[in-house]
């Protein structure tokens, strides 16, 4: 229980922190890169866009990626929500199972998603045919994404275990 | 859910895979570099100086926190391969066996372990000026994602032995 305090405090302050910041800042980035454009600059560096990538195609790269960081910003959401259910004693809650099952729909697509987003930059802007066969933190994020949609299947029988045992009790 | 199995261990694979040779591949070079330094040593050493001078202990220190550092990088793939066993587990259906739960633990173990061992002799290698040590950049390179994932592990542990209970009162029941 101590462990659950713990790692809930841990993720409250990334999210305090780091995601409601990111948020706002995300928020006005994305009016801002319509007005200066250069600003694109910050987000992606000259290995994914070259100077002579023209203005609209970072405009809706942009805009991509940050529905990109919003998603992976929503799953972190759904896992602090999912962390009360875990406080509150109910670990194989419906609630649980199906929050586990989108973090983990919501990973996985996020994870093919960038990589696919990412490919498609390099081959419009630099011309570049260039597959990252290495570690990438998009495989992890599908991995993830694949771990946590395994664990709400787990969730899902040893919920059905429960309600049989109470059922006979 | 036997697909997402499927993949995960197909992928687990190849990140192994690639992480060991990642691994590899750095130990080959930092050896090779040694070699390479101890040789212009060699051609210029006086043999009558005394071995063991101050610059001397900095290089050799240099050279036990670099080979700890892979040590813990090598613990870290060991530790991912626990992943492997509990698809395996989880593929024959036993989902709350013991082994299971012992390997979550392990996990966390590992992931925890793997952190704070990092972070001490990054420190040191900081200390004895062979790198620069910013303790906010270490938090944001290992802690914001493997002590969260640790303490995550632990948790699954627990309530995966919860779920063995469940099964087991459910199995008597019938």
């Amino acid at each position: 229980m101590r462990k659950l305090i713990i790692l809930k405090s841990l993720v409250d302050f990334v999210w305090i922190v780091t995601c409601i910041p990111m948020l706002l800042l995300m928020a006005f980035f994305t009016a801002y890169m319509f007005i200066d454009p250069y600003a694109l600059d910050i987000v992606f560096d000259k290995m994914t866009f070259s100077d002579i990538a023209s203005n609209t195609i970072k405009q809706i790269f942009g805009l991509l990626y940050i529905v990109v960081v919003s998603l992976s910003i929503y799953c972190l959401f759904i896992f602090r929500k999912t962390l009360r259910y875990f406080q509150k004693v109910k670990p194989f809650h419906l609630d649980v199972i199906r929050n586990f099952y989108k973090i983990g729909y919501l990973l996985s697509g996020i994870g093919v998603f960038g990589s696919l987003l990412f490919f498609i930059a390099r081959l419009v802007s630099q011309g570049q045919f260039k597959i990252n066969l290495g570690l990438s933190p998009f495989i992890l994020l599908v991995c993830l994404g694949l771990f946590f949609m395994i664990l709400s299947e787990v969730f899902k029988v040893a919920k059905q275990a429960k309600e049989e045992n109470e059922l006979t009790v | 859910m036997k697909d997402n199995t499927t993949i995960l261990t197909v992928i687990t694979y190849a990140i192994l895979l690639g992480a060991v040779s990642v691994l590899l591949n750095d130990m080959h070079e930092f050896d090779f570099n040694q070699f390479e330094k101890f040789q212009n040593w060699a051609k210029t050493a006086d043999k009558s100086e005394s071995w063991f001078t101050s610059k001397n202990a900095i290089e050799w220190s240099y050279y036990a926190i670099s080979t700890g550092l892979f040590f813990w990088r090598a613990y870290l793939i060991y530790g991912f391969s626990y992943f492997l066993s509990i698809l395996k587990e989880v593929e024959t259906g036993n989902y709350f066996s013991d082994k299971n739960i012992s390997y979550f633990k392990k996990i966390g173990n590992i992931f925890i372990s793997y952190t704070v061992g990092v972070l001490i002799l990054r420190f040191l290698l900081a200390a004895i000026g062979e790198s620069t040590f910013s303790f906010f950049n270490e938090l944001k390179a290992e802690f914001t994602f493997l002590i969260p994932a640790g303490l995550a592990f632990y948790i699954l542990a627990e309530i995966f032995e919860k779920g063995k209970q469940v099964e087991e009162e459910n199995d008597l029941t019938i």
